[in-house]
């Protein structure tokens, strides 16, 4: 059992995109689709004063309290054992609850198989004996770093302990993601600026919503109306004894 | 007692004589389609609650799901169970549909099912007579007002329930038809499920019902019931046959029989 994540230190990020690219060689993503990204956010402030520029790095966060999760319908999304957020394509009916209730963008309905499709750092590559991500493996400038949490000696590990963590959360919003910026912290305030996290992001499309708040309670309502009405009518009988059958 | 006995009408011999007797209800068919359907409707509903995998959306507890989940060794083989099933009912339905589109369909849509004054009344005495007021209740036709309901209800949820069903496993449509295809199917589900607990309730437990029980495994009823409960259809029926006899009594010589005899409703 483990518990994998990723540190991503924006201060040696390049923004040059080959995890990304590296990432969509993997997995064969579909054009205009995405499993990670490198966003560059433009220079912020006047010459001479603070000019401040990032990129925003980012995939699944692979969450420990996952709104996606929540918002399937029929369980093919799911936290497996060593901490990934995954799809089970078999499950899955492509009805992209998930993808809207997911607050960081991160997954998509596959146009090809339209089932839902993300990241899942890798898992077939590491079952096939990679140590690490497609993405992590790629970076020129080691700005990613994976490992398991639960390793003390493993590179991630020590990078978290030695250094200022944050992650992509606040206080209205925070699923606990498994994904570390490392850097300095205005990058991820600047990153949070450009892509506000609010609660309605975590949401599932209208029509779950209507079915957790109307229809949910209504058809438990007349079930349980239907339900009552016969048990009443089944004292009764009880009460009243039974007439002859016989004519 | 029952409700539409008429003390006045029939001599005690001629009620023993009407209670002997069989008369026939429905069609072997029917009594098919009915059997069929509760199966389906039985492993649809078990398989169908345990899909439903998140806790926002059932009020289902999870060692219900777990224990059919495991039954099935996993969700991926519930689900495909779910769909075989559901799509071989269909095409059963659709198959009854086609070939029986006049002797069955049409006539138990327009004919059998069309709710007059009477039922109306009907719906809200019956509650009443359960609860043990002495009420006597409007008379019916071959199926009554309650019945009627719940065939209507059930037709129009099942004409939701099974498109639906294509379109989330078969991805048809555009995404907002799959989002809302979800809870349109389980919405329709609950539905009939609210109807069906009435349904059983009434078939299987209550002592009037019986014989209308025992008409679903042989199709037939004893003409004293179907005059009491289904009056409407037990006068009609005797005046369809006392035609018959009456025609075939004029008919002479060889030639055409009259218009075979009349049919059971």
């Amino acid at each position: 059992m483990a518990n994998y994540a990723m540190a991503i230190d924006l201060d040696r990020c390049v923004g040059c995109g080959a995890c990304v690219m590296a990432c969509k060689a993997e997995w064969g993503v579909a054009d205009k689709h995405r499993r990670d990204w490198v966003i560059p956010i433009q220079p912020e402030g006047e010459f001479p004063d603070a000019i401040e520029s990032t990129f925003y790095v980012g995939l699944c966060n692979h969450c420990d309290e996952p709104s996606c999760v929540s918002a399937c319908p029929t369980g093919a999304t799911y936290k497996d054992i060593d901490g990934r957020v995954l799809v089970e394509s078999d499950l899955c009916i492509g009805c992209g609850y998930c993808v809207t209730a997911c607050p960081y963008g991160a997954r998509y309905l596959n146009p090809e198989s339209q089932k839902v499709d993300k990241c899942d750092f890798c898992k077939t590559r590491m079952d096939a004996g990679a140590k690490e991500p497609a993405c992590v493996e790629v970076c020129i400038s080691d700005a990613r770093i994976f490992g398991d949490l639960e390793d003390r000696h493993s590179e991630l590990w020590q990078n978290l302990v030695h250094h200022d963590t944050r992650r992509i959360a606040t206080e209205e919003v925070d699923l606990k993601p498994n994904v570390y910026y490392l850097g300095d912290e205005h990058h991820v305030r600047q990153i949070l600026a450009h892509f506000p996290l609010k609660k309605e992001l975590t949401e599932p499309p209208q029509p779950a919503q209507v079915w957790t708040r109307w229809i949910l309670p209504l058809t438990a309502a007349a079930i349980g109306l239907s339900f009552s009405g016969q048990a009443l009518a089944f004292f009764y009988q009880l009460y009243k004894g039974e007439p002859p059958t016989e004519e | 007692m029952s409700q539409h006995y008429n003390p006045d009408q029939f001599s005690v011999e001629v009620r023993a004589e009407m209670a002997r007797k069989l008369i026939k209800k429905h069609d072997v068919v029917m009594v098919t389609l009915h059997w069929f359907n509760a199966l389906v409707w039985f492993f649809e509903l078990m398989t169908g609650m345990a899909l439903i995998a998140s806790t926002r959306y059932t009020y289902i507890p999870s060692w219900f799901t777990d224990i059919i989940v495991g039954i099935f060794n996993g969700r991926t083989n519930l689900l495909y169970f779910h769909i075989t099933i559901g799509v071989f009912w269909s095409g059963i339905l659709v198959v009854y549909g086609v070939f029986g589109i006049r002797t069955y369909l049409t006539k138990f849509y327009v004919n059998d099912l069309r709710m007059d004054g009477d039922d109306f009344k009907w719906l809200v005495l019956k509650p009443l007579q359960i609860l043990g007021y002495r009420i006597r209740l409007p008379e019916q036709g071959v199926y009554n007002a309650g019945q009627k309901v719940f065939a209507w209800l059930i037709s129009i949820c099942i004409l939701l329930i099974i498109p639906t069903g294509f379109i989330m496993s078969f991805h048809l449509g555009p995404l907002w038809l799959i989002q809302w295809s979800i809870p349109m199917h389980y919405a329709s589900v609950m539905m009939v499920v609210a109807g069906l607990i009435i349904h059983v309730y009434m078939a299987g437990l209550m002592p009037e019902e019986r014989p209308a029980f025992f008409s679903m495994l042989h199709g037939k009823v004893n003409e004293l019931y179907a005059y009491e409960n289904h009056t409407k259809w037990w006068r009609q029926r005797r005046k369809d046959e006392e035609r018959f006899l009456e025609e075939l009594s004029q008919s002479e010589g060889w030639g055409p029989l009259p218009r075979g005899k009349p049919r059971n409703r």
